[in-house]
């Protein structure tokens, strides 16, 4: 028996170097724990410091009119200086902090405070480093402080290969110019996840909407996220014009598509929808034949009845929960049509009735 | 005779010696992808704003389910904790494992609670559900209290994904204090999926004794005061700062802790929901979990956060701790017994490659290797058959190596998210792993190989761990 | 008049309350849901701002309390971020007197603080 490694080929002395050598790594950890605790405790006093005066001064600052020619004094520990570094950093955290909670003169003197302190200087050459989360921070400071001059600059990045710099870049650009942004989705090459279209949805929220002209372009996109978030663009503004470009992503070869174009079309379709619905059913996976039910529950007809009677029937009891709440939102006397079930045969849907009457009484 | 033993002796020490080696290569394999993968982290989320999360209309809903038995100290505080949690598509299911305190009726007061009629959808088989009660007080329409007949962790939460309607469910001990914005955090990886369907997040538990702690909400952080609970935080560190998020990293996580982990329901349901048949209910799932996403051929993962987002209190006695432990043994050779298929498979890839023989060999198989390596050396002193010079040698690497691990966990404790801030408790968590070795380490060994025998008597003792309660030292007042 | 602010942002929290206090009032500020309980208890504000995402206890409790509490009314003003409606609907089921949505603007907040105060 030959193996390479056994403990009496290796010497004892080469243990002891080992043992040694570990025990300088330990001391080495050690020391930089012990450097590191003392510079996040510097850190935190110059923070602490920062906030105890900054939150006072930034505080009654927001409530001041200042005009152009104005001077503002700066306090000193927001100077300009390599060692303030971590104060100014606060600092920029903070206005950005303000900007999202308030509006109105203390959010125009947000932005002129951050140009005044010099901070803009800051946020362009993390913009320009090198390090994909510096840019992106930097990027993210920039449109927070609505600096639209560096809008050009920032716009190419909408499809940079880093998925964190292009997400703020597209974030930027409809900061700039709210649903004329949008225009990166014609040429955008990598795919959004939910979590990049949460923050894009979001930075809308508060804008006019306009600018649907490319909607049905964008659900017509090779890029399959770019259809999901150009359907749950239609959903949410409710484009109803682009219904029937909706009613065509049904038979995308996504699933993922197919699930948006179903929600999609409970805000947009028309009463020929639910049929339509109806139709995809068999043909669907398991998760969007739920989320077609599911639809049913809001936007159900007469039409669909027969369906929804027979997957009353079906042997999976949350298909006929879900088709019995279908029934009875939306059914006239469909409740009624429940009960009349209920009475026939009482396991299980004596249990359903009651429970989708409790629903509805709350 | 002589030959015979020596031969046998040779192939033990060797064997244990190669095991040493192999498993050093992996501590340091793991800490270097900690390391990477904590920074990944950092950097991603560091101008993260996890706040437009919690009122978004296109977040996906997400469901608490927290089973409680006997609870009665302290569930009311800790629902309306749990309440307060941030996230508008929220509901919070607290299963009442039949309890035979007045945990029911408290709640049924504190939050005015009907009961509705309710059709349970019994697709996971559980015991029977006695009432799903609901409240029409507006400050707590996220809460759904369930009453069923007891029949253990694992059954009550799947009596939670029976009842819920949600996209994901965050299983939680009901007495975890989380943080305020712990949902948003654990949600975020799931809506960040690409190609490959993320089916369950796991999130680090930290350690809750002696820490400050004020209206179910964790105040200060303090390291713990008592010699066992300070270890734990120790190894707590260890595993999830190091182990876990290196795991994470490759995709080959198998444990994600009961005590706070986020599921896909529709997968987790698919696949049977919780096993009532074993003491590590967990463990059990995620593999079983990983392994149907393998069977189906369907991209998968399971991801990891490292921000510490849920306290937890430790057992502070011998008999408690020694009980837990002797559960967990039995909950991975259970788990890892289920699921031997995966071992070495070709077919499920790296966790048939890495995670499931690294959890068989370093995990499950260590106490009694330890322990049989502890045997045979009692024997050849017995003999005077030990180079001395060797043994010491060896025995100085080992622990310093173990050190090594240790010192380095601490680091990345200090290089993270620093919870010990005073110079004093990282000092005297230093000293802690340095006593390790002496009284801690074989405490724990023995508990596992405890739980080795009990398992071989088949003896499905619970070991339900006594909680003292976060509320005890007000009641005292 | 006393304010009472409850929310979990220093320096919102602030703002509000060197706005509030240029105004002339008596302004307490809370960064958490249950020492606002302990205070309204104690300083029998007349007005309460609170934010709908509060830790420890909700916004929507303390509404609640607040409303339910005897002694002299209260006057609550929530504050909400777009997408809670739904709750905002709540807040106002339990009682609550007004809303502002995140970001809301001083000025603005100054005034309905001014007129809850007058419609009494």
């Amino acid at each position: 028996m030959t193996i390479a490694i056994q403990p009496t080929t290796v010497p004892e002395y080469t243990l002891y170097a080992y043992t040694v050598l570990f025990a300088a790594v330990i001391l080495l950890i050690l020391i930089s724990t012990s450097f590191y605790l003392r510079l996040r405790k510097r850190r935190f006093m110059i923070e602490k410091n920062v906030q105890a005066f900054f939150d006072q001064w930034l505080g009654q600052m927001l409530l001041g009119e200042f005009s152009e020619e104005e001077e503002i004094e700066i306090p000193g520990e927001l100077q300009d200086r390599r060692k303030y570094r971590v104060g100014r950093q606060y600092a920029i955290n903070q206005l950005i902090n303000t900007k999202k909670n308030l509006i109105g003169l203390a959010s125009r003197n947000v932005i002129y405070l951050y140009e005044k302190l010099g901070l803009k200087k800051s946020s362009v050459s993390k913009f320009h480093s090198r390090l994909w989360y510096k840019k992106a921070k930097g990027i993210y400071e920039l449109y927070m402080m609505e600096q639209r001059d560096l809008q050009p600059q920032i716009q190419p990045y909408t499809n940079s290969r880093n998925e964190y710099v292009r997400t703020e870049a597209q974030t930027a650009l409809l900061a700039f110019s709210g649903f004329k942004g949008l225009v990166f989705l014609g040429t955008l090459k990598y795919p959004m996840n939910s979590w990049q279209q949460v923050k894009l949805l979001e930075q809308l929220q508060p804008l006019d909407p306009g600018h649907f002209e490319a909607l049905p372009a964008w659900l017509a996109s090779a890029n399959d996220s770019v259809v999901i978030f150009a359907l749950k663009l239609a959903e949410i503004y409710q484009q109803m014009q682009v219904k029937d470009e909706a009613i065509a992503c049904l038979k995308h070869d996504n699933p993922k598509v197919r699930g948006q174009a179903i929600q999609t079309l409970v805000r947009i379709g028309d009463d020929a929808t639910p049929a339509v619905l109806e139709g995809r059913y068999l043909w669907e996976t398991e998760h969007n034949r739920t989320l077609i039910l599911e639809a049913l529950e809001h936007i159900a007809n007469e039409e669909v009845l027969p369906f929804l009677e027979r997957e009353l029937e079906n042997d999976d009891p949350a298909v006929k929960l879900r088709a019995a709440r279908a029934i009875a939102r939306n059914v006239k006397g469909g409740l009624g049509i429940l009960q009349h079930k209920a009475a026939a045969v009482s396991e299980p849907y004596e249990k359903i009735y009651l429970h989708i009457k409790s629903e509805m009484a709350r | 005779m002589k030959d015979l033993a020596e031969i046998l002796v040779y192939i033990i020490v060797t064997g244990i010696f190669l095991y040493s080696v192999i498993l050093i290569c992996f501590y340091i394999f793991i800490g270097i992808n900690s390391i990477n993968e904590t920074r990944e982290y950092l950097n991603k989320n560091e101008i993260t704003d996890y706040r437009l999360l919690a009122a978004s209309p296109h977040a996906p809903s997400v469901s608490i389910l927290a089973p409680a038995y006997n609870e009665g100290a302290t569930i009311v505080e800790n629902v309306r904790s749990l309440l307060s949690l941030y996230y508008n598509k929220l509901e919070l299911v607290v299963i009442n494992d039949g309890s035979k305190d007045d945990s029911l009726q408290k709640l049924i007061d504190a939050y005015q609670l009907e009961k509705v009629d309710f059709y349970v959808n019994y697709r996971i088989p559980t015991k029977e559900v006695k009432a799903v009660y609901k409240t029409k007080h507006p400050a707590y329409s996220k809460l759904v209290v369930v009453d069923k007949v007891n029949g253990g962790k694992a059954d009550a939460l799947n009596v939670g994904i029976n009842i819920t309607s949600n996209d994901y469910i965050i299983c939680i001990d009901a007495d975890c204090i989380l943080e305020h914005d712990a949902i948003l955090k654990m949600v975020k990886p799931f809506l960040e999926e690409g190609d490959e369907k993320v089916i369950a997040s796991g999130g680090v538990i930290r350690i809750a004794n002696s820490c400050e702690i004020t209206n179910g909400r964790l105040t200060r952080v303090y390291l713990p005061e008592n010699y066992l609970a300070r270890m734990q935080a120790l190894e707590y560190i260890r595993a999830f700062l190091l182990g876990r998020m290196a795991w994470a990293r490759l995709d080959g996580l198998l444990l994600i802790s009961g005590a706070f982990g986020a599921f896909d329901k529709e997968i987790a349901i698919r696949c049977g929901g919780y096993n009532t048949n074993t003491v590590g209910e967990d463990m059990e799932l995620v593999v079983r979990m990983r392994r149907y996403m393998h069977e189906q051929d369907i991209p998968y993962k399971v991801t990891y956060i490292p921000d510490p987002l849920c306290w937890t209190e430790a057992p502070e006695t011998a008999t408690i701790l020694n009980r837990q432990r002797n559960r967990w043994t039995r909950g991975t050779i259970e788990t890892l017994r289920f699921h031997k298929k995966i071992f070495l498979n070709p077919r499920y890839d790296l966790l048939g490659a890495l995670s499931y023989p690294y959890w068989l060999f370093f995990e499950m198989l260590a106490p009694l290797i330890e322990f049989v390596g502890f045997i045979v050396f009692l024997l050849l002193a017995f003999w005077g058959l030990i180079n001395w010079h060797m043994f010491f040698a060896f025995l100085l690497f080992i622990i310093f190596f173990g050190y090594l691990n240790s010192i380095f966990a601490i680091y990345m404790e200090v290089f993270t998210y620093n919870q010990y801030r005073r110079r004093k408790e990282i000092i005297r968590l230093i000293w802690a792993a340095l006593s390790e070795p002496f009284f801690f380490h074989p405490f724990v060994v023995w508990a596992g190989i405890r739980g080795y025998f009990d398992f071989f008597r088949k003896r499905k003792a619970w070991g339900e761990m006594t909680r003292r309660g976060f509320t005890k030292p007000k009641e005292q007042v | 008049m006393k304010v009472l602010i409850a929310e979990d942002d220093n320096l919102i929290r602030k703002t509000i309350e060197i706005k509030l206090a240029k105004e002339g009032y008596e302004v307490i500020s809370c960064a958490e849901g249950a020492s606002a309980l302990d205070s309204i208890r104690s300083e029998q504000p007349d007005v309460v701002l609170t934010d709908i995402m509060l830790p420890a206890v909700s916004g929507l409790e303390i509404v609640s309390a607040v409303k339910q509490s005897e002694g002299k009314p209260i006057k609550v003003i929530v504050l909400s971020t777009m997408g809670q409606e739904n709750i905002v609907e709540e807040a106002f089921k339990l009682g609550a007197d007004d809303y502002m949505t995140k970001p809301f603007s001083l000025t603005e907040l100054s005034i309905r603080v001014k007129k809850l105060l007058q419609s009494q």
